[in-house]
């Protein structure tokens, strides 16, 4: 990468990652894994399930240590940084005691033990300009789950994080709210310009979202092949209709479902 | 509720038309009016009695509520704790408490200490298992949250480990309220000199059957008052809680 030279936003170096399963056996979840992600940067992993992708993402925000290599935010340990990244989790993981705004301030409390009026002006700014600005003292219960997914982006971007990872965010919506809210996560990320991580299951919606697409091989998980996207920005509707999109989705497919011979034939095509 | 109103009346209305053309004895079946005539003849002497159990009842539960919470706090927290303490507990669960409940009197003497230990001791276990299982129970996805915003202990017990487990403390708290009304009875059998244990004992010793249908009423009554106001906390405070334990059930 060109901005080699700068400190990237979040980096996994030479990282193992072992687990001891429940029968004793030693479990490789991931190996060798080397990937530095630069700010600004919006970066999807893809791969077959069990390869390790949420593996790899608990690495960063430090709820694992890696058996062997080390994972770096801004440059430093994880735990020095860790203020810096929020998370986003495949459900929307609210709790359902709270209103949707304490809820969203749930970090804000947890970091300071209490939450001023001025996070609160916060919080619904934020409600606000992702649609939910009179949902705000709503359960969680009393939202759809777009809506409540929305909300637990929300809660991620309160403390205005430079880094943001999302582990199959839209994994639980169906189609039609799965676009809506990937065209309404580049819209946030257009206006505020955070690193992203995003792990999902579709190809075409890491293809839309991302500037690289890392794809990973299965059990132990490694990158296979790194795909950069060079569709152009702000990607639209009509990106997908784009000759780019189609060769990248299909370069994505063929690493996944079979490298022998068009290993060389997606080479050359990139 | 109208329902159930009507299927009372029902019920008292053929118990009295029963006693009355079959001609049941008293001290068989006393008629509903019988009971009613008796309750009147003690009048006012009746509040002590009922304030007694009814001291019992509240010395007891609230024993129960202030040592289980921490209690479970400490085994759902701690896998030690948990296998330190879980087979005292057992031991003192498949201990029959009516039999050492004298025992307990001689230890403790006649008071209302040994009348709010027995009634602690029949009604605190449902409310600590309960309580343990609420703060185990939490969706693993709260864990998660909870583990990423890099709470404290107390701030994961307070924020999110206490609140989820509130439907399963309040279900808890609906059977050891129960319960602490027949622990209450249990010990004025044992050891009282007033209360409506003590009325029901004293007056069959004296063949006096009605007096002690009227007794048992009134615990009744009690028993339902006193669960009923734990519904109504939880519907106050805990609207939520009422909520998801609805879901949880459909
Ligand atoms: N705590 C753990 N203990 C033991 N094994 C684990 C643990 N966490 C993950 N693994 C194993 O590591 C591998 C990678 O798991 P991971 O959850 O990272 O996969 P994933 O790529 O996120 O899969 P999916 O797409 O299905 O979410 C799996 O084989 C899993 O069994
Ligand atoms: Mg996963």
């Amino acid at each position: 990468m060109s901005e080699a030279a700068a400190t990237p936003a979040l980096s996994l170096e030479g990282v193992w990652q072992a687990f001891a399963s429940a029968d004793g056996a030693e479990v490789l979840a991931l190996r060798d894994l080397s990937l530095a992600v630069a700010p600004g940067e919006f970066v999807s992993l893809v791969g077959p399930s069990g390869c390790g992708k949420s593996t790899a993402l608990r690495l960063v925000t430090g709820l694992i240590e890696p058996t062997r290599g080390c994972a770096a935010i801004l440059g430093r340990p994880v735990e020095a940084n860790l203020d810096r990244v929020g998370m986003v989790f495949q459900k929307p993981t609210l709790l359902h005691w709270l209103s949707i705004e304490d809820n969203v301030l749930l970090p804000v409390r947890v970091r300071r033990g209490r939450v001023g009026e001025a996070d609160r002006t916060r919080a619904r700014a934020l409600l606000e300009s992702t649609g939910l600005g009179q949902f705000a003292s709503k359960l969680p219960h009393e939202l759809s789950g777009g809506m409540q997914q929305r909300a637990g982006i929300c809660r991620a971007l309160i403390q205005d994080p430079d880094i943001l990872l999302m582990d199959e965010p839209f994994g639980a919506l169906d189609a039609l709210t799965r676009e809506q809210m990937c065209f309404e996560l580049l819209r946030i990320w257009g206006e505020r310009r955070k690193t992203i991580v995003f792990v999902t299951h579709s190809i075409p919606e890491a293809v839309l979202l991302s500037d690289r697409v890392v794809v990973m091989s299965a059990r132990p998980g490694r990158i296979e092949s790194i795909v950069p996207v060079p569709l152009p920005r702000p990607r639209t509707l009509e990106s997908m209709a784009l000759p780019d999109f189609q060769a990248c989705t299909q370069a994505i497919r063929r690493i996944i479902y079979g490298y022998d011979t068009e290993r060389a034939v997606v080479g050359a095509a990139l | 509720m109208a329902i159930p109103a009507l299927t009372l009346v029902a019920l008292v209305l053929l118990w009295e038309g029963a006693v009355r053309v079959f001609g049941i004895p008293n001290y068989l079946l006393p008629a509903p009016t019988r009971v009613l005539a008796e309750l009147d003849k003690l009048g006012v002497r009746l509040v002590p009695n009922i304030g007694a159990t009814l001291l019992t009842v509240l010395a007891g539960f609230l024993a129960s509520v202030v040592i289980s919470l921490p209690l479970a706090v400490a085994i759902a927290s701690s896998p030690f704790v948990a296998r330190a303490v879980y087979p005292l507990l057992l031991i003192t669960q498949s201990t029959p408490i009516i039999a050492i409940a004298p025992i307990l009197v001689v230890m403790l003497g006649t008071g209302q200490l040994s009348r709010a230990t027995i009634t602690f001791l029949i009604a605190f276990f449902p409310l600590l298992v309960s309580m343990v299982t609420g703060l185990l129970s939490t969706p693993r996805e709260a864990v998660e949250l909870s583990r990423v915003l890099r709470t404290s202990f107390l701030q994961d017990l307070w924020l999110i480990r206490l609140p989820a487990s509130v439907p399963f403390v309040f279900s808890g708290l609906k059977v050891a309220i129960s319960l602490s009304v027949i622990g209450a009875v249990v010990a004025e059998f044992v050891t009282a000199n007033k209360g409506l244990g003590y009325l029901i004992t004293q007056s069959t010793a004296f063949f006096n059957v009605p007096l002690a249908f009227g007794s048992v009423i009134l615990l009744s009554i009690m028993g339902v008052l006193l669960f009923q106001s734990i519904v109504l906390v939880e519907r106050i405070f805990f609207p939520w809680a009422v909520q998801s334990e609805r879901i949880t059930r459909e």
